[in-house]
């Protein structure tokens, strides 16, 4: 808690022969941030090639491996690989498995479509020999015409008023007879000479013929019953082809399923390859490590590498310093809260971790805007109910519920304090004081409090810089000693004047001497370091530069001490949003009607209340916490760990 | 209160263009381009321009070729108008991704091509324009496949699979792609017509003059190619060709096919005061439709730019600089593979769409 966890930088050199055997180990124990293969110096190789190669092949093939199992109607869900991983050999094993399957499933889908479509068309002919029917004429007939051309067939229906445009140079006549989807049966007829400018006209609208079939012979009466048993035929060839279809996906399920978390599993250890340096047939592996996972990490590579692997462990801050990440540990209690943090930055491996005090001073400066028992236990149980999972539809906001539990609790806390339940201040006594009726004691506290939480930040900056060993640099900035003496000493000016002592002339030129230091702040660094020359630009451009700064900072001070007045502000408005509430409610209560309405308008008003204000004090509490508190210390600025895992796939042992 | 927020923010959009479109070529960059030794110099001349942010990472391959080149300048092309696209809302913002898969339309043209020649998967891979992941397609589906008609059934489930089992009858009755690249290319330009169609007032007005216009000018190619080169019926002619067009309507194309002159139907699209035929003049058929597809795209070119320096509230400048950044790519590539085989530069400024500003 308020430091990351203590990093080492550990290099692991093996065998390219082991290096996969290794990286699994690695990935399993989800312990190493790794550094990027670029920053190894000479280790930086031609391999993260080869390997980038690999992780575009086994992302193309896992889409390749969904669509087959689309296809199919297999779930995805689920997914086990058996045995080890092979990224280097898997990738010809897959190609070549996959195109096999590709091509049954093709085989089957294809054939499939084939029967609907001959099903479709015969179903069409069908149709068409319905119109034909009542003639009471031999096929053979019709297809032998003297004088008329005939064609039957379907086409877009979008292509036929096109279709008729187009024959402008020849009498015709085209009946449409029947819509199926998109298309549309048509008989088209002109005269014998003109068939060959109908045909193609016709063709170049997409006809698909539906000639008269030949192979049946009769009247459209008997045609047709033949080739209603042909459609028969042929809709139980579709039904065999399905199945055969869904016994090949039945076959096919479990590899599948295998492939596909062994293609995930490889893509994932291809990328972790693809960050490994490497020289003469040996890999490097490195990378970050939390100083207490470091001895289960060497036990397991040297179980699995036989001693053909080299572990060196080393301080991370060796030659080059690399931006070491950073790991927070802060326990159930305040981990939800690390997402406030972050949002801001993660915090340097060498800067204190302020989610502790975030924690802390959220949730009291929350309570104390939006004092009420009523609604901050409405909170509470929202924030519960979230946090437990309680709706699983919301189940991904459960850190955000406890947050909302820790303020809701607050909430309740200061309610009692001030005597509020929905705004009903006569429910129960004020255990602190009415804010309404207190104005300015309470806004005269919320300066102090905010005094402290600043000078909780002045000491949090005097912690970072211990911690980076930079506190001779810290002695004269505004935020350093020098700043904080300052802070006080025009404190005492301001205080002890109102607390009724004599004014502190003393505190005055204190506070005019420690100005001078802060404007003097570089020279003054620069001679205590030993360094040369005192001041970096010419005289003139520094003077007026620190004058501006130093100006600056004496109202930063001011401002920020001030800024922490809307504590008390908002609990003042939230009793005046109440107020006004009941005072609406009470415009409407008169009657059985009234009561309901009255009761009515004070529930909705409440729920506006918890909605909106309760935003609108939770963006101003971040305000505080971002700009009044991280100013004066926190930069965010650090790379968050994440260490080389396997995805959430499982992978068992062979014969397993 | 809501068209003055939809033009702020096309004026916004405006403003970032306007910052793209000075990224152009510059006379003298031209100048350097064309004149440079040979095609090696061309590509030096090439990446000290902006165009050195997609040329730069691949000049230190040994084994640039010039189809890698181009393609990398198609996909910059179709990465600004992605990019112009992500700028806008609603219609012109739809209008602009139908724009967008021209680039995929002809990557899926060219999968056909390579699948009908036997070309391998890799070997088609390496044709296509590579589009990021903003393509819709199942690309790996597609690339293993092996016969044609196996691709037509793999675009199941796209606006793409009607229009091609349409045509598959004529396809297999032919042996050749021809029905379906139309039929590829009749829905891709009615999709386009149909985002026109879907925006009001002066964007509909600015797109019809600059995206209605290019589908005008397909319309009048296309119609001459199949009668002079393909040697169609006037049945076919007009059953091939765009119906949902601005000014090209069926009459205009069944003239085309009995045998109209450019002139004549210049004129009558656009008057001969606005585009220039006399280069025509005397010209045998055969050699004339490049040089009218020229003359009109230097047409459009210039509608394109003026739009670009038109009303900053409306779509005209986005339209107009998606317009000439991809003529501009064109023109690009054109003198790219002229210097590859040698042409001097009086012969490569032939073909450039551009003119001396």
């Amino acid at each position: 808690m308020f430091v990351p966890a203590e990093m080492s930088e550990v290099d692991i050199f093996c065998y390219q022969d082991d290096v996969e055997e290794v990286a699994q180990t690695v990935a399993s124990l989800g312990v190493m941030h790794l550094m990027d293969a670029n920053t190894l110096g000479k280790w930086g190789s031609d391999s993260a090639t080869a390997w980038s190669g690999r992780i575009s092949a086994y992302t193309a093939y896992e889409a390749r491996i969904l669509r087959l199992m689309e296809r199919l109607d297999i779930s995805s869900e689920g997914a086990v690989c058996r045995g080890r991983l092979d990224p280097r050999g898997d990738v010809t094993h897959m190609a070549e498995r996959l195109d096999d399957m590709q091509g049954q499933v093709n085989a089957l889908s294809e054939r499939a479509s084939q029967l609907r479509r001959e099903i479709e068309r015969w179903e069409l002919i069908s149709r068409s020999l319905t119109i034909l029917e009542p003639l009471s004429i031999s096929l053979a007939d019709l297809r032998t015409l003297e004088h008329l051309h005939m064609v039957a067939g379907t086409i877009p229906q979008e292509n036929l008023v096109r279709l008729q445009a187009s024959l402008f140079r020849i009498p015709y006549c085209i009946i449409p007879l029947y819509r199926q989807e998109s298309r549309v049966l048509v008989f088209a007829f002109c005269a014998n000479e003109h068939a060959p400018i109908l045909e193609r006209a016709l063709e170049s609208a997409f006809l698909d013929p539906l000639a008269l079939p030949e192979e049946y012979g009769g009247t459209a009466h008997e045609v047709r019953e033949q080739v209603e048993d042909r459609i028969a035929a042929e809709r139980q060839a579709l039904e065999e082809t399905l199945q055969a279809r869904q016994e090949l996906a039945s076959e096919l399920d479990p590899e599948l399923r295998e492939m596909l978390a062994r293609a995930r599993g490889d893509r994932a250890m291809a990328e972790a390859m693809a960050h490994f340096g490497y020289r003469d047939q040996v890999y490097l592996i490195a990378g970050y490590v939390p100083t207490d996972e470091v001895r289960n990490l060497r036990e397991a590579i040297e179980d699995v590498a036989g001693g053909r692997a080299t572990f060196e462990e080393s301080s991370p801050h060796g030659p080059g310093q690399r931006t070491v990440p950073t790991l927070l540990r802060n326990g159930p209690l305040f981990q939800p809260m690390e997402a406030l943090v972050a949002t801001y930055g993660v915090p340097g491996y060498d800067e204190i971790d302020p989610t502790p005090l975030v924690a802390i001073t959220f949730a009291v400066m929350f309570g104390a805007m939006f004092g009420d028992l009523g609604s901050g236990l409405v909170l509470t149980l929202v924030g519960a109910l979230l946090a437990a999972h309680a709706i699983p539809r919301l189940g991904r906001f459960a850190s955000q519920g406890v947050l909302l539990l820790a303020c809701g609790l607050f909430s309740s806390l200061f309610g009692a304090l001030y005597g509020s339940v929905f705004g009903i201040e006569e429910l129960i006594p004020s255990l602190w004081l009415q804010p309404l009726n207190n104005i300015p004691r309470l806004l005269m506290t919320s300066v102090a409090f905010g005094a402290v939480v600043l000078n909780i930040g002045f000491a949090a900056h005097l912690a970072t810089a211990a911690r980076q060993k930079a506190l001779a640099q810290t002695l004269f900035d505004k935020n350093g000693v020098a700043g904080l003496l300052l802070y006080w000493s025009l404190g005492a000016m301001v205080l002890l004047p109102a607390l009724g002592y004599a004014t502190p002339w003393w505190a005055a030129i204190l506070a005019a001497l420690l100005a001078l230091v802060l404007l003097a702040g570089e020279p003054l660094t620069h001679w205590l370091l030993g360094e040369r020359p005192l001041i970096d630009s010419n005289l003139s451009e520094y003077l007026v530069q620190s004058f501006f700064e130093v100006f600056e900072a004496l109202i930063s001070y001011v401002s920020n001490t001030l800024s922490y007045v809307r504590l008390g502000a908002f609990a003042v408005a939230h009793a005046g949003l109440n107020m006004v509430v009941f005072i609406l409610a009470d415009l409407l209560a008169g009657g059985t009607v009234g009561a309901v309405l009255r009761v009515a308008v004070i529930v909705l008003g409440n729920l506006a209340i918890i909605g909106f204000e309760g935003l609108i004090v939770a963006i101003q509490t971040l305000r505080l916490e971002y700009y009044e508190l991280f100013g004066k210390f926190y930069k965010g600025s650090g790379v968050p760990f994440k260490p080389l895992t396997l995805p959430a796939i499982e992978c068992e042992a062979e014969g397993a | 209160m809501g068209s003055a927020f939809a033009a702020l923010g096309t004026a916004g959009a405006n403003a970032r263009v306007r910052g793209l479109y000075a990224r152009r070529l510059t006379e003298k960059q031209w100048d350097d381009l064309i004149r440079s030794d040979d095609y090696e110099g061309a590509l030096t001349a090439l990446a000290a321009t902006s165009y050195g942010r997609v040329l730069g990472p691949l000049l230190g391959d040994s084994n640039l070729t010039l189809r890698r080149v181009e393609r990398e300048l198609w996909a910059a092309s179709a990465n600004n108008c992605w990019h112009a696209r992500g700028m806008l809302m609603g219609g012109a913002r739809d209008l602009f991704r139908v724009w967008w898969q021209h680039w995929e339309l002809e990557n899926l043209k060219t999968v056909f091509r390579g699948v009908h020649y036997g070309l391998d998967h890799e070997a088609v891979r390496d044709l296509l324009i590579p589009l990021g992941r903003r393509q819709t397609l199942p690309w790996d589906a597609l690339l293993h496949e092996t016969t044609v008609s196996g691709l037509i059934e793999r675009t199941e489930g796209t606006h793409y699979i009607n229009p091609l089992r349409n045509a598959t009858p004529a396809y297999l009755r032919d042996g050749t792609l021809f029905a379906l690249e139309v039929a590829l290319d009749v829905r891709y330009y009615r999709d386009v017509a149909q985002a026109i169609k879907r925006l009001t007032g002066a964007d509909r007005k600015v797109a019809l003059q600059l995206l209605g216009t290019y589908i005008d000018m397909l319309n009048i190619l296309w119609a001459y190619r199949y009668r002079i080169f393909y040697g169609l019926s006037p049945e076919e002619i007009v059953n091939y060709t765009l119906w949902h067009t601005w000014h090209t309507g069926t009459d205009l194309i069944r003239d085309i096919a009995l045998g109209a002159s450019p002139r004549e139907v210049v004129e009558r699209v656009w008057g001969s005061w606005r585009v220039d035929v006399s280069p025509l003049a005397g010209m045998p058929e055969g050699q004339m439709v490049p040089v009218l597809e020229m003359i009109l795209e230097r047409y459009w070119r210039g509608l394109a730019r003026k739009a670009m320096s038109g009303y900053p509230f409306g779509l005209g400048p986005l339209l107009g600089f998606v317009i000439l950044d991809e003529l501009e790519c064109r023109d690009v590539v054109r003198a790219l593979e002229g210097k590859a085989i040698g042409w001097p530069p009086e012969r490569i400024r032939e073909v450039l769409v551009r003119a001396e500003e």
